[in-house]
């Protein structure tokens, strides 16, 4: 295994703001305390033009990070626990761990307070104002064909969340920034686009990682709704040419389904709503392999729809 | 058998496990007449239905044979009923229907869409159940 470049850990370097610092994620607003510095500086690299005062507006999410003290922990390898709201969420996570670790306690307490949105485990983006969503589990590649039809000049509404707003059934941006595994870094350096500090973090999930801002993605307005025009469900093949294959828009709703992070708190409703999603939108199964063909298919399924 | 080993037999195999464990099928017990539980969602989508539970959170994808048969499944009907439905809505003979009929009510046991306690028109059960409630 190779070895990680480590962020430098400062526990008591440069002071945050009093009380943490406060970011407004789109609907959410986010407290962040933590006492590493490039951390602090690195999050700030992702959200700065998300960065609001305190007088503005109340915390929906209080995140904590901070230092282990109980147990063995050698001096110059100390160790991190992160707390979403007072509850604990991760612990003993080394410098390297700790920002990938914030962005998932951010999404985890979002899940539970965003209840405003019908929250989807799925990539989506938009052209020309129409969006499509791509279901999938983790390492099935959608968020390198994310960054490929970002880089083709789709619009960036989130990495891991479909947005859906019961009302009108449109797509919203949520702003978080799109994390890349290893295995991604030198296509999206041939993209064109730029990763913050590749290699600086890891998980022992995802190994190492490296982070896209949403604000140099194109990303619109999060108050914008984008009718669904397709729901995809991406599967990464080497051994198969690029191929979109319809599926029955039962299927999608059963896949949508069982990817909805809050659908106890929508119930029947959240059926209802993704019935009418994948009835109205053009439902496929995608067999991913060359980026630019997978990105030409989509376009034409987009601009055909 | 008596009343407490009767009760003891039922604690160990509930309703649910009754449909499941396809005894009646062997013509242990009398045949059932399932009934679908009232609280599910049921939704049409294009010829499929998409049905959810919101007891247990879960989503469940049935195609039109399913469906038909879930949504005949009212209490009233036992097996042969059943797929006398089937027979008359699609091109099967009796006996493929049937066995599809068991597959599919054994399915909506064991993922509990069927009523704890369900109906039985049949007449040995209803005196057995007399005999039990005496």
């Amino acid at each position: 295994m190779t070895a990680l470049p480590t962020p430098t850990a400062r526990p008591t370097g440069q002071a945050a703001q009093p009380g943490g610092d406060r970011y407004l994620l789109g609907p959410i607003s986010a407290t962040i305390d933590c006492p590493i510095r490039s951390v602090r500086d690195d999050f700030r690299h992702l959200y700065g033009d998300m960065a609001i005062s305190h007088l503005q507006q109340q915390s929906d999410v209080a995140i904590n990070v901070t230092i282990e003290t109980d147990g063995l922990h050698l001096p110059w390898h100390p160790k991190y626990r992160l707390l979403g709201d007072g509850e604990l969420m991760y612990q003993r996570q080394p410098t390297a761990g700790v920002l990938p670790h914030l962005e998932w306690v951010i999404n985890r307490r979002t899940t539970l307070r965003l209840t405003s949105r019908l929250q989807l485990h799925a990539a989506s983006l938009a052209r020309n104002g129409r969006g499509i969503i791509m279901a999938a589990r983790s390492s099935c590649g959608k968020s390198t064909l994310t960054a490929a039809l970002v880089a083709a000049g789709w619009s960036y509404l989130c990495d891991e969340f479909a947005m859906i707003n019961p009302k009108t059934l449109g797509l919203h941006a949520f702003p978080r920034a799109l994390c890349l595994k290893q295995g991604s870094f030198d296509t999206a350096k041939r993209l064109g686009l730029a990763l913050h500090k590749p290699g600086c973090y890891a998980t022992a999930f995802k190994g190492p990682v490296a982070y896209i801002p949403p604000r140099t993605l194109s990303m619109p307005d999060v108050s914008d709704s984008h009718p669904v025009a397709a729901v995809i469900l991406p599967q990464y093949r080497p051994d198969c040419e690029p191929r979109l294959i319809d599926i029955p828009p039962a299927e999608a709703v059963l896949a949508l389904a069982e990817l909805a992070f809050n659908r106890h708190a929508f119930g029947a409703d959240a059926i209802n709503m993704l019935t009418q999603i994948c009835t109205g939108a053009h439902c496929c199964r995608l067999i991913s392999n060359d980026l630019h063909a997978t990105v030409a298919l989509l376009d034409n399924l987009v601009k055909a729809g | 058998m008596g009343t407490d080993a009767k009760r003891m037999q039922r604690a160990a195999n509930p309703p649910y496990q009754q449909h499941a464990d396809r005894s009646w099928v062997a013509g242990r017990q009398p045949m059932p007449a399932p009934q679908r539980r009232t609280d599910l969602h049921v939704q049409t989508v294009g010829d499929e239905l998409i049905v959810y539970d919101p007891a247990a959170a879960a989503t469940y994808r049935l195609n039109a044979t399913a469906g038909c048969v879930l949504d005949a499944c009212d209490g009233s009907r036992s097996i042969e009923q059943l797929a006398d439905v089937l027979t008359e809505q699609f091109d099967v003979s009796h006996d493929h229907a049937r066995g599809d009929v068991i597959e599919l009510v054994c399915y909506f046991a064991t993922n509990g869409l069927l009523d704890a306690r369900p109906a039985v028109n049949d007449e040995s059960n209803s005196e057995t159940n007399q005999r039990e409630a005496a």
